[in-house]
């Protein structure tokens, strides 16, 4: 088998952007199990990939692991839980069309600098299988959050106009922007009602998964250890 | 990259699944994401607790190493040094550790504060826990073993009371619910008291009280626990019924408010059920039953049951139409409706049951095909001329059947099969059903996993076939990845063999992981019966791998077992040895006194050793045993080997002695049938002082006997239930040779064989049958005694010794007779000789009596015990002549027959019985009034005596 005499720069790149754990001289830790969800990990180049999907959707640049790691892995550890509890209903199940479409809306958008597409995905050393990936995941979590949670929520006359003099009219006078009538704004209240229902409905749940699994966070080093 | 190696190096059986596992290639460019699948793919294998990925340039190129650690597996959980309760096994279950699964820190820290909640629950409240972990680096298991010193149990100190309004002070709590101060605290007082306490308020009628117990302090120095008890004694509740006469206790019978001591609109509404079915079975079809509850005061409320019995009526008939495809039998059977006569005197009928019979009926058709019949039914009043007696009528339109006639499959790659190896229910031209294909579903299931297909799923569809009524199945399967069988570790046996175990273990390394297979190691071990606990498991179950290691864990039971029983016996036995009078026995009663003592797992090869006696009135027994199962390394071979001292008295004639060695084989030839091989040597001596017989005869039948005793047995034991037998055959044939050459003084052959039929002729109602003949042909040796006797009578071959002759009569023989007293008897003393022969016909009428437990039977009992095998006969009267001296000589060679009534309570461990026998032509024979000197002396007087015509006997288990 013919030797391969250079690391790619991939690889090179990976190794530097990954923490890296005291190795042998001349040796990196390139990956690593950074969090057990059930009977699954989470890497360490996971982190590091959600890092740069986020600049990459929010147009800035990648943030630094140690500010934002924890958060990430917090993040990526729900994504997971999800993932498993929707691996129960394969008709939720997303298909290949539908990334087709995001990912053609994405063509259609420019990125941090004005790049394109391309060009962003190259800024950020994403691949367009990353992004394919990420997509399919986001829409399987919102079809997930639709069919567990809001499926059959509806925001009661009373919620509305509580959220309508609580809320709404605090803010509006706050940011001294007029104030419209009730009926005029009582679909978007009740939207934003459900939608805060269904997200207290899906922290609940995630609470019950995490219980429920062995959970368990490695991204603070062993002692000794560099960070 | 040059090389992809692991560190350290994987175990030749994970080796595959890591291949599997791995998306990086040597060879190739190394891509992240490759990288980041490979970890994960690792990591679901289940078998690496951590994993590293390190990239090292080196001079050959670019190495990628995994550097992992390993997964730990729970073995082994053991709690020690904690004094009941709770128990060592209600701790290690507690732990949630189980056999197998991943061992984490997080689990064991989970483990250890289970039990010391548990600990603290049970008044422990100051525990040291300490544990150890043993970790096995060749099994990757973890064996916990929790040390627990305990100190002494908290006691109860002070009780407070909560709440406003407590009906009772704290010493009147303490008293009723038995806490007082200074007792330990345990749960289970705690529970008891709480008990005592709605005890005392349901005596107030008070059926909803509230009583919580809490612990609020604990106080080291004293050890004590305060206790805070919060008592709501609830309402003052009364409970009546109208419109029945059925009052107080008989009331409460029916209402489960009282048994449970709780009020709710569940046991109201169980009551109410209960009492709408006692009046429908009394004939009140239409009775109706509703229930009230009225508030008659502040603190007090009544409950009422309203009765509305309605006309008392019959069911007379159930008529069954329209059936083709099913027998109005096969219908039936799935009907609660019952016409008068069939276990009640007015039949059982409602509306809701007749709903619910109908219901039954369209659920049989339609799971067979028959979706379109159509089932209904009425009550009709007036049947056959009588105004209170109903008719119901089913009318059945059964329709055409949906016909299956195509099958097609898909998805059955590795484990090829057509329709016929499997044997589907649902095959063209048979009836399309859901059941069936429940029924092929589990079929297909369980072949798939007994071939390590754990991942495997199915699914069914049907369409349209081209004619009406035709539908085609399609069955899919997804076989998903086989798991193989890798490593099978033993633990926890200290002191069976290996080897022993090795053989009982039918799953093998390399095989596939057969969930069959599983179940068989388990059950073959407990079968060894030297274990307590067997626990077979998969070690890491949720990891995906291509091979999993197999675990058995045994917990050795202890090995020695003392038991003693007692137990009595109440028949005409017989008395004292020195009088020669009432030779047919008077009632006696026979206490009994068993000692057992056995040791399990003799030499940790599973055998057996086991010394029993016996000591009665009857007899003084010592056995010894040794068994050994699996003789010949075989399921179906066992080996005992037996010693026997016995002294006994159980035939009135004389009291022997025997001293017996025998080995046996035992060989299982099918689970139904059994042959027994036996080799017994055994040397018989009966106290001449104690031969109630001829004085002639004495010294000859009281010489000491040798008998080496080769001997086959064959059994076919066909019953569905061998102590409560409704319906089988039951076959015993033995035979038996002595002979010099095996070191046998008498030579003779013995047969005895028994053919037993049972048929269940309504249910609950069975007739039971059984025919025994047994015969022993000597040789060699003078066939008469060599003095003068009386000719008349047949007399039994001298050369067949007193203790092998047949002996008949009691509780489980003739019961015409008492134990032992039938055939042949000595012309001078009336006792009995024994034969050479046995016939017996035995026919009963088992019938229920009373309730579930109480049965009745009717029997006859023909047959006797003959003096030789020429001289069976079935006449019925005895014969009689007077000699030349005026004395009357009888013979015993006839069929005595009785007839009579018997009472079998059922219990755990067989029927318990009661049987009274009338014979009407009962044996009579001379008999001697006086000692045995006297008989010597020749004083004393001879009568003429008749066996008693009525016989009593109480024994356990059927007759046969």
């Amino acid at each position: 088998m013919p030797i391969c005499r250079t690391i790619t720069r991939k690889a090179l790149e990976a190794a530097a952007a990954c923490v890296l754990v005291s190795a042998a001289p001349g040796s990196a830790i390139v990956d690593r199990v950074v969090a057990i969800v059930g009977t699954e990990a989470v890497t360490l180049s996971e982190i590091d990939l959600e890092l740069r999907l986020e600049a990459l959707f929010s147009e800035s640049e990648p943030a630094d692991m140690g500010n934002r790691g924890e958060d990430v892995l917090r993040r990526l550890i729900d994504r997971r839980l999800v993932m498993q509890d929707l691996s129960l209903t394969p008709f939720l199940q997303v298909q290949a069309a539908e990334v087709d479409r995001q990912v053609e809306q994405l063509r259609d958008q420019r990125f941090l600098g004005g790049r394109d597409l391309e060009a962003a995905l190259r800024h950020y050393r994403l691949t367009l299988e990353d992004c394919r990936s990420f997509l399919e995941e986001q829409i399987a979590f919102e079809r997930y959050v639709t069919f567990r949670f809001k499926t059959g929520l509806a925001a009661s006359r009373q919620a509305i106009e509580t959220f309508y003099r609580d809320e709404y009219l605090v803010l509006q006078r706050e940011r001294g922007e007029p104030v419209a009538p009730l009926e005029e704004v009582s679909d978007l209240i009740s939207r934003i009602v459900v939608e805060r229902r269904a997200t207290e409905l899906l922290e609940a749940r995630l609470l019950e998964l995490r219980s429920l699994l062995r959970i368990e966070s490695r991204l603070r080093p062993a002692k000794g250890a560099e960070p | 990259m040059a090389e992809v190696r692991f560190e350290p190096p994987l175990e030749a059986g994970l080796e595959a699944s890591c291949e599997l596992a791995l998306k990086v290639r040597v060879g190739e460019p190394l891509e992240p994401a490759a990288l980041r699948e490979s970890i994960q793919a690792l990591f679901r294998t289940g078998r690496f607790a951590d994993i590293r990925a390190e990239l090292e340039q080196g001079p050959g190129g670019t190495r990628l190493t995994f550097l992992t650690d390993p997964a730990w597996f729970v073995g082994s959980v053991q709690v020690v040094g904690v004094p009941r309760p709770p128990s060592e096994g209600q701790l290690a279950s507690a732990t949630e550790l189980r056999l197998g699964e991943l061992f984490t820190d997080a689990k064991l820290e989970h483990a250890l504060r289970s039990v010391r909640s548990m600990l603290i629950e049970h008044g422990y409240r100051q525990p040291s826990i300490t544990h150890q972990v043993e970790k096995d680096t060749a099994t990757l298991q973890a064996h916990v073993e929790v040390r627990v010193a305990t100190g002494p149990r908290a006691s109860i100190g002070a009780l407070l009371t909560a709440g406003p309004d407590q009906p009772l002070e704290a010493a009147q709590i303490r008293e009723i619910a038995r806490w007082p101060r200074g007792a330990e605290y345990r749960t289970d007082r705690i529970q008891q008291g709480i008990g005592l306490l709605r005890e005392h308020f349901q005596r107030q009628d008070r059926w909803r009280s509230e009583i919580r117990v809490e612990t609020a302090e604990y106080r080291p120095a004293t050890n004590e626990l305060t206790l805070v008890a919060r008592l709501t004694p609830g309402p003052r509740m009364t409970v009546r019924a109208e419109g029945t006469s059925i009052r107080g206790a008989r009331l409460r019978r029916f209402l489960p408010i009282f048994a449970r001591g709780v009020v709710d609109d569940d046991l109201l509404s169980a009551g109410q059920e209960n009492l709408e079915s006692y009046f429908q079975s009394r004939g009140y079809f239409g009775a109706t039953v509703a229930y009230d509850i009225e508030r008659q005061a502040a603190d007090e409320i009544s409950i009422v049951y309203r009765v509305r019995k309605g006309p008392r009526q019959v069911l007379g008939a159930v008529e069954i139409r329209g059936n083709r495809h099913f027998s109005t039998e096969e219908i039936r059977e799935r009907v609660q409706l019952r016409e008068k006569g069939s276990g009640s005197s007015h039949g059982q009928f409602s509306e809701a049951m007749l709903r619910r019979d109908l219901q039954a009926i369209r659920n049989l058709y339609s799971l067979s095909g028959y979706q379109a019949a159509t089932v209904s039914g009425q009550a009709v009043g007036g049947h056959a001329g009588r105004p209170n007696e109903l008719a119901v009528r089913i009318d059945i339109v059964e329709g055409s059947p949906t016909v299956v006639t195509g099958l097609v499959t898909s998805g059955f790659e590795n484990f090829p099969a057509s329709e016929a190896d499997f044997g589907f229910a649902s095959e063209p031209g048979q009836a399309f059903s859901e059941a069936n294909i429940a029924a092929d579903r589990q079929r297909i299931l369980t072949e798939y996993f007994n071939r390590g297909y754990r991942q495997v799923s199915f699914d069914w569809r049907a369409e349209e076939g081209p004619a009406p009524g035709e539908v085609v199945l399609h069955y899919s399967v997804d076989e998903g990845e086989p798991v193989r069988t890798g490593a099978v570790f033993l633990s926890g046996s200290r002191r069976t063999r290996e080897t022993v175990l090795a053989r009982r273990t039918v799953l093998s390394p390399g095989g596939p992981l057969s969930q069959e297979s599983i179940y068989s190691t388990q059950r073959n071990l407990y079968d060894l019966g030297v274990f307590s606990n067997v626990e077979v498991a998969i070690q890491n179950p949720e990891g995906m791998e291509a091979s999993k290691n197999v675990l058995i864990h045994v917990e050795e039971a202890r090995r020695w077992a003392i038991g003693v029983g007692g137990g009595a016996e109440f028949a005409r036995i017989g008395r004292n040895t020195a009088e020669l009078t009432n030779p047919a026995g008077d009632a006696t009663f026979s206490p009994r006194v068993t000692l057992e003592m056995t040791r399990l797992n003799v030499g940790g090869r599973a055998h057996t050793m086991g010394f029993r006696t016996r000591l009665s009135l009857l007899q003084q027994r010592g056995l010894f045993t040794y068994e050994a199962p699996r003789w010949f390394d075989s399921d179906k071979w066992r080996m005992t080997l037996s010693g026997l001292y016995d002294t006994f008295r159980n035939v009135n004639t004389f009291t022997g002695r025997r001293v017996e060695g025998a080995l046996q084989l035992t060989q299982q030839l099918t689970p139904r049938t059994t042959a027994l091989y036996r080799y017994a040597y055994r040397r018989t001596s009966i106290d001449q002082n104690t031969l109630h017989i001829e004085p002639l005869l004495v010294p000859l039948v009281s010489q000491p006997v040798r008998v080496g005793l080769l001997s086959g047995t064959y059994i076919a034991d066909l019953r569905d239930n061998p102590t409560d037998t409704t319906k089988g055959i039951f076959n015993t044939v033995n035979v038996a040779l002595t002979s010099k050459y095996w070191g046998s003084q008498p030579n003779f052959a013995r047969l005895l064989a028994q053919n037993s039929t049972y048929h269940s002729i309504r249910p609950g109602i069975v007739f039971a049958r059984m025919v025994q003949l047994g015969v022993s042909l000597p040789w060699a040796g003078h066939a008469e005694e060599g003095i003068q006797l009386a000719r008349f009578a047949g007399r039994p071959d001298p050369r067949i010794p007193l203790s092998e002759r047949y002996f008949g009569g009691g509780a489980n023989s003739h019961r015409g007779f008492a134990y032992n007293q039938a055939g042949p008897r000595d012309p001078a003393t009336g006792f009995p000789l024994g034969g050479g022969s046995q016939f017996l016909n035995s026919m009963e009428l088992r019938f229920p009596l009373m309730g579930r437990d109480i049965s009745g039977v009717i029997f006859h009992d023909a047959g006797n015990v003959y003096s030789r095998p020429g001289r069976i006969s079935f006449r019925s009267a005895q014969s009689v002549r007077v000699n030349d001296a005026g004395a009357k000589e009888f013979d015993f060679d006839y069929m005595v027959h009785a007839v009579g009534l018997g009472i079998r309570y059922s219990t755990p461990i067989g029927p318990v019985r009661f049987d009274l026998a009338f014979s009407p032509n009962p044996p009579r024979f001379v008999g001697f009034d006086g000692t045995r000197d006297q008989l010597l002396t020749g004083k004393g007087t001879f009568r003429e005596q008749r066996i008693p015509a009525l016989q009593f006997h109480f024994s356990l288990g059927q007759t046969f």
